[in-house]
């Protein structure tokens, strides 16, 4: 088999896990490809060198692989995943004070994101009888999980997102510290940075993402369609590269190894205790560990046609579409789990 | 040359930035605004009311002004990417050179281009400055290797410096390597078995 090089973008996060593993444990190798692994800082630099050809794959976020099919947000080259690569891993944490606020105003289970909204649904009335400014709600992309979260959030409290607070976008690595400072009152990001945040005193933990649905879309591996179309065997090497990474990933005795690799100071840059704790599944939020928090296991990897509907009804809750059907047959188009079943049957 | 069009251009470097702002004063741009960090950025972009928004292509707060896209209070008019979508060469130029461009809407694609050109232009410019500076870095860690790999030769084999040199130079060109690369082998080497 000959060696083919493929180019794929990452950003900084511990879903990129699979991606990262098949290139540092040569599962990418054993399928003759030569994975280049370039860290990116932002979603809109990935799409832009997905456009330009700068990146032949990347670590993608679900929403946004979807969004490229309904050209939404410009330079929308239109993408194709053969397959995802992790399941859930957000988790929303918020100031300190207005921790406080949604605790002293909680009437029910703090696990359960309706009685904390209702909660805040309290702390925002009461901030506006007071004159004081509307809470500003922190995501990663207009087209993202994290952003669809916070609005099911904000909807089971009946708090309006446009009036009732300010919906922002601050960089992962940039969270804890706007949190600590005041600049954002909450944020919902990936557990990594919500870890930091937390373990930096600068917020407290509120909610797993899992508590908004335990088998939430996240990233996915994406390619440009029309290139896939030209050498479609790059992405089957890819989905039985990823396929080996997460059968290696699942082994507990693996975990620790998965960690070093994933802290690395060229992937995460990070603490790789914390890195463990997340593979774990037991952020330091009080709460007994639950493997879904972050799902890398290999069942996730087969793309589920049902997280393009719920990704395009959270868009029209957004006003970010106003769904016909023939923009739900368009968003099919980028989710290929035939393309998946294929590469898995040549194994 | 408009005068009046108002450019906003974000970077993280501070020399790019310069180099940058630089090239726009000479194109004739006098409306320009400075921005850095990415706290409360898009605000600032906002109340600066722009016409053009050049920002590094992997500026962390690249993800932030993507809320133009959307429709809301925050942003009162619509932006686009680099204005003209058909004109895939120039896009896939300024992406090349690392440069993206939020244009808002009014602004006339035959005004975007010349502003864009000027950029991709001083982003190229800057790019050649900094491999040119890691070049020069590399030489004089090149250098440096050398010379203390030949000190190791004189030391352990007893050669004068220039018979050092030239073993090192000898086994380079047998092993079709690099002189500085054979060099690091050897301290790796020596390192080895202290």
């Amino acid at each position: 088999m000959s060696t083919t090089t493929v180019r794929i973008g990452f950003l900084p996060l511990v879903d990129a896990a699979l991606l990262v593993v098949a290139a540092r444990r040569g599962f990418a190798e054993q399928e003759g490809l030569n994975l280049l692994l370039s860290r990116e800082t932002a979603w809109a630099a990935v799409r832009d060198k997905l456009a330009a050809g700068l990146l032949d794959a990347a670590h993608y976020l679900a929403p946004a692989a979807v969004a490229s099919r309904l050209g939404l947000g410009t330079l929308a080259t239109p993408l194709v995943v053969p397959a995802a690569l992790n399941l859930n891993g957000n988790a929303l944490a918020v100031s300190r004070s207005l921790h406080e606020g949604i605790m002293s105003a909680l009437d029910g289970d703090a696990c359960d994101p309706a009685a904390t909204a209702r909660a805040l649904k309290h702390v925002v009335e009461r901030r506006r009888r007071d004159g004081q400014a509307p809470l500003v709600l922190a995501h990663v992309f207009p087209f993202s999980t994290h952003h669809y979260q916070l609005r099911m959030w904000l909807a089971a409290g009946g708090i309006d997102p446009q009036t009732d607070v300010q919906l922002t976008v601050v960089p992962p690595p940039a969270m804890a510290s706007s949190l600590g400072r005041g600049v954002v009152d909450a944020i919902c990001v990936g557990s990594y940075w919500s870890e930091v945040a937390v373990r930096a005193g600068a917020g407290m933990p509120l909610h797993r993402g899992i508590d908004f649905g335990r088998a939430l879309p996240e990233k996915v591996l994406a390619l440009r369609a029309d290139r896939d179309r030209e050498k479609p065997e790059i992405a089957e090497r890819l989905v039985r590269a990823l396929m080996r990474s997460a059968t290696w990933s699942a082994e507990e005795a693996n975990r620790p190894a998965l960690a070093t690799i994933m802290a690395d100071r060229d992937i995460l840059d990070a603490d790789p205790d914390v890195v463990a704790d997340l593979l774990a599944g037991s952020p330091r939020d009080g709460r007994a560990p639950d493997p879904d928090v972050l799902c890398l296991s290999p069942d996730v990897l087969e793309p589920r046609p049902a997280h393009v509907d719920w990704i395009l009804d959270r868009m029209t809750d957004a006003g970010q579409i106003w769904p016909t059907s023939e923009c739900r047959g368009q968003a099919h188009a980028a989710y290929r789990p035939d393309r998946f079943v294929r590469a898995m049957r040549r194994d | 040359m408009d005068k009046s069009t108002r450019i906003v251009i974000i970077d993280e470097s501070p020399v790019r930035l310069a180099i940058l702002e630089d090239g726009l004063h000479e194109a004739g741009h006098d409306a320009i605004v400075r921005l850095s960090g990415t706290d409360r950025i898009l605000e600032r972009v906002v109340q600066a009311e722009p016409d053009i928004i050049i920002i590094g292509l992997d500026d962390p707060g690249r993800d932030v002004l993507e809320q133009m896209f959307q429709v809301s209070r925050a942003v009162p008019r619509p932006v686009a990417m680099f204005v003209d979508q058909s004109d895939s060469v120039s896009i896939e130029a300024a992406i090349d050179a690392g440069v993206s461009a939020y244009v808002v809407d009014g602004l006339r694609k035959e005004r975007v281009k010349p502003i864009l050109e000027t950029c991709v232009s001083r982003y190229r410019a800057f790019s050649r400055l900094r491999d040119e500076l890691e070049r020069t870095r590399e030489r004089l860690d090149d250098r440096k290797v050398i010379d203390r790999a030949k000190g190791l030769l004189m030391h352990h084999r007893n050669l004068s410096e220039a018979d050092a040199y030239a073993l090192l130079r000898k086994t380079a060109m047998n092993e079709k390597l690099k002189l500085s690369d054979v060099a690091r082998a050897l301290i790796a080497a020596a390192d080895l078995l202290q």
